[in-house]
C-alpha cells in the first residue's frame, strides 16, 4: 500500500496541561432541519423537578446531568431535544429527535470534547516537532483532523438516550395540565 | 439541502458501532449534496449496526447466536460478506483471528451474555462455522462477535455510499479505524495509546484504510473495562505485553482485522499482510514504532 510514515521527534519537551479538545460537528438548528426538513418547531425550556428527576434516574438507571432541558417542539408532536452527557474523558452535545409516538428518529452528536487523543490537536503539542521529513513539509500547523486510534466506547450516548426516553415518557410526552 | 459550493468541510458524528462514527465531506462533484452523501452514508452504518450487534436481540449476529448450532439461519449479504472474509482470515491466521471467542468476552464481562442462546461448547472454533449459500450454520453451539471486523466494514460502506452520492474527498472515521475517499495525501496520525509521546508518528495516504487497536491499559481503563479485550485464538488467552498496532490496507475491513492478527502473530503475519496489499506500523514502549510489510 502506497504511504509515507514520518516520526517526528519532538525538539523539546515543553508540554502544556492537557485541555479537552471540542470538535463541533452541527449546531442545534442544523440537526433539526436535517431531522426534520421544513417542520416549523417552538423552542421550550423544560425545568425538572426533583420528584421528576428521580423518577427519570430510577426509570432509566441513569441520573440527570442537568435539571434544565432544551426541547423543541412540532405540530403533530414531534420533539427534538439537545442535551449533554459527561463522561470520565469526555463531554458531549448531542441531539435526539422523536416522531410524534416517542420513537428515536435520528441521534447527531453536535459537539464532542474529549481528553484522549488531545495531545495530537493541540497546537501547542505539535508546534514542538519540526515539521520536515524525507524531503516532504507537512502542515503541521494546520489542525491534523485524522487519528487512528483504538476504539473507544461511547456507551454514555447511549445512556443519554436511554434517560431521555424516560424523561419523554415521564414527562415530555404528557399534555401540558 | 445544502449544495455541495456551500461550506465544505462539513463533517457530522452519530454513535454508531459502540462508538462515535464521524464523516466527513472535502469535495464533491458540482451539483452534488454533500449533506445528503453523509446522511446515506451514516444509513450504511446503520444497517451494518443493526445487523451485527452482538447485543440487539434481532440482528443477524443475535440470530445466529441462538438458532444457527440448530439449523442454517440466513443473513444479510453484508452479514454474510462478513462473516465469509472473518473465515477466510481465520484459516490464514491459523486461527490467531477467530469470530467465535465471545464466550470469553461474556466470561470476562466484555459483552452482555446474549439473551436464549445456549452456552457456548469450550472446544468450538472458526472451523465450526459453515457458510451454505446465503445461510450460516453453526456445527455446535457457539457465540460470534463481529466487534473485531464489523466497524472497518462500516466504514467501508460508508465510503461507497459517499462515492455514490459524488464525494470526491473525504473520510469516514468509525471511531479510530479510518476510510479515506480522493488521493489526497491524507494525513493521518497514529495514536500510540499511551498518554503524551515524545514522538509523533504519522501516516500520509491516497484512498485506502487504517485501523489502530491497542491492548493498552490506558484504552482499556477510557472504555471502562478491567479485562483485556484482544485474545489470540490459537491458544485462547490474552494478549500482551501492552503494544499498538495500526494497518493501512486498501479496504477497511482488512485494516481492521488485520491489526488483531498483527498484534496475536507479529512479524509472523507479514505474508497476511502482503496477500491483503496491507503494511503494519506496531509501537511498543521497548522499540517504539517497527514497520510490518512497508518497503525499507
Amino acid at each position: 500500500m502506497d504511504h509515507r510514515f514520518h516520526l517526528l521527534p519532538a525538539a523539546a519537551l515543553v508540554i502544556a496541561a492537557p485541555a479537552l479538545h471540542a470538535t463541533t460537528y452541527l449546531s442545534a438548528d442544523q440537526a433539526r432541519e436535517l431531522m426534520f426538513p421544513g417542520l416549523a418547531f417552538t423552542h421550550e425550556e423544560v425545568i425538572l423537578a426533583p420528584e421528576q428527576l428521580r423518577a427519570i434516574a430510577q426509570a432509566s438507571g441513569v441520573k440527570p446531568f442537568s435539571t434544565r432541558l432544551q426541547v423543541w417542539r412540532g405540530a403533530a408532536g414531534e420533539l427534538f431535544i439537545v442535551d449533554e452527557v459527561l463522561g470520565r474523558h469526555e463531554f458531549i452535545t448531542f441531539a435526539l429527535g422523536l416522531d410524534a409516538t416517542g420513537a428515536v428518529k435520528d441521534v447527531e452528536i453536535l459537539q464532542y470534547n474529549e481528553s484522549y487523543g488531545d495531545e495530537i490537536r493541540n497546537a501547542a503539542w505539535r508546534a514542538q516537532f519540526t515539521g520536515k521529513q524525507h524531503g516532504a513539509t507537512l502542515k503541521l500547523d494546520k489542525d491534523i483532523q485524522n487519528i487512528s486510534a483504538a476504539t473507544l466506547s461511547c456507551k454514555h450516548i447511549t445512556e443519554g438516550v436511554k434517560r431521555l426516553l424516560a424523561t419523554y415518557a415521564l414527562v415530555l410526552g404528557k399534555p401540558a395540565a | 439541502m445544502r449544495s455541495c459550493l456551500a461550506s465544505l468541510p462539513l463533517e457530522r458524528a452519530q454513535p454508531w458501532l459502540g462508538t462515535r462514527v464521524a464523516i466527513r465531506v472535502d469535495r464533491c462533484r458540482p451539483g452534488a449534496s454533500a449533506q445528503r452523501a453523509i446522511s446515506h452514508a451514516f444509513q450504511e452504518v446503520a444497517q451494518v449496526h443493526a445487523l451485527m450487534s452482538f447485543r440487539t436481540a434481532d440482528s443477524d449476529v443475535a440470530r445466529l447466536n441462538r438458532e444457527a448450532h440448530r439449523h442454517a439461519v440466513a443473513v444479510d449479504r453484508h452479514t454474510l460478506a462478513v462473516i465469509h472474509a472473518a473465515r477466510a482470515l481465520s484459516h490464514a491466521s491459523e486461527g490467531a483471528f477467530d469470530i467465535t471467542l465471545a464466550g470469553r468476552w461474556v466470561s470476562a464481562g466484555l459483552l452482555p451474555p446474549p439473551a436464549g442462546a445456549p452456552w457456548p461448547d469450550p472446544a468450538a472454533s472458526f472451523r465450526d462455522v459453515r457458510i451454505e449459500d446465503d445461510a450460516v450454520r453453526f456445527l455446535r453451539p457457539l457465540w460470534i462477535d463481529l466487534g473485531g471486523i464489523a466497524k472497518g466494514y462500516a466504514a467501508d460502506c460508508a465510503a461507497a455510499a459517499l462515492r455514490r452520492h459524488g464525494v470526491l474527498e473525504g473520510r469516514v472515521d468509525a471511531g479510530g479505524d479510518l476510510v479515506t475517499l480522493g488521493h489526497g495525501p491524507h494525513c493521518i496520525a497514529l495514536h500510540d495509546g499511551r498518554g503524551r509521546s515524545d514522538t509523533l508518528a504519522l501516516v500520509e495516504i491516497g484512498e485506502g484504510a487504517v485501523a489502530t487497536s491497542s491492548n493498552r491499559p490506558d484504552v482499556r481503563r477510557h472504555n471502562g473495562h478491567a479485562a483485556v479485550a484482544h485474545w489470540d485464538g490459537r491458544r485462547g488467552d490474552a494478549l500482551g505485553p501492552p503494544c499498538s498496532v495500526s494497518v493501512l490496507a486498501p479496504e477497511g475491513l482488512y485494516a481492521d482485522a488485520l491489526t488483531k492478527v498483527v498484534m496475536a502473530m507479529g512479524d509472523d503475519a507479514l505474508p497476511l499482510l502482503v496477500r491483503h496489499g496491507a503494511v503494519a506500523y506496531r509501537h511498543d514502549d521497548v522499540h517504539g514504532w517497527r514497520s510490518l510489510g512497508a518497503a525499507a
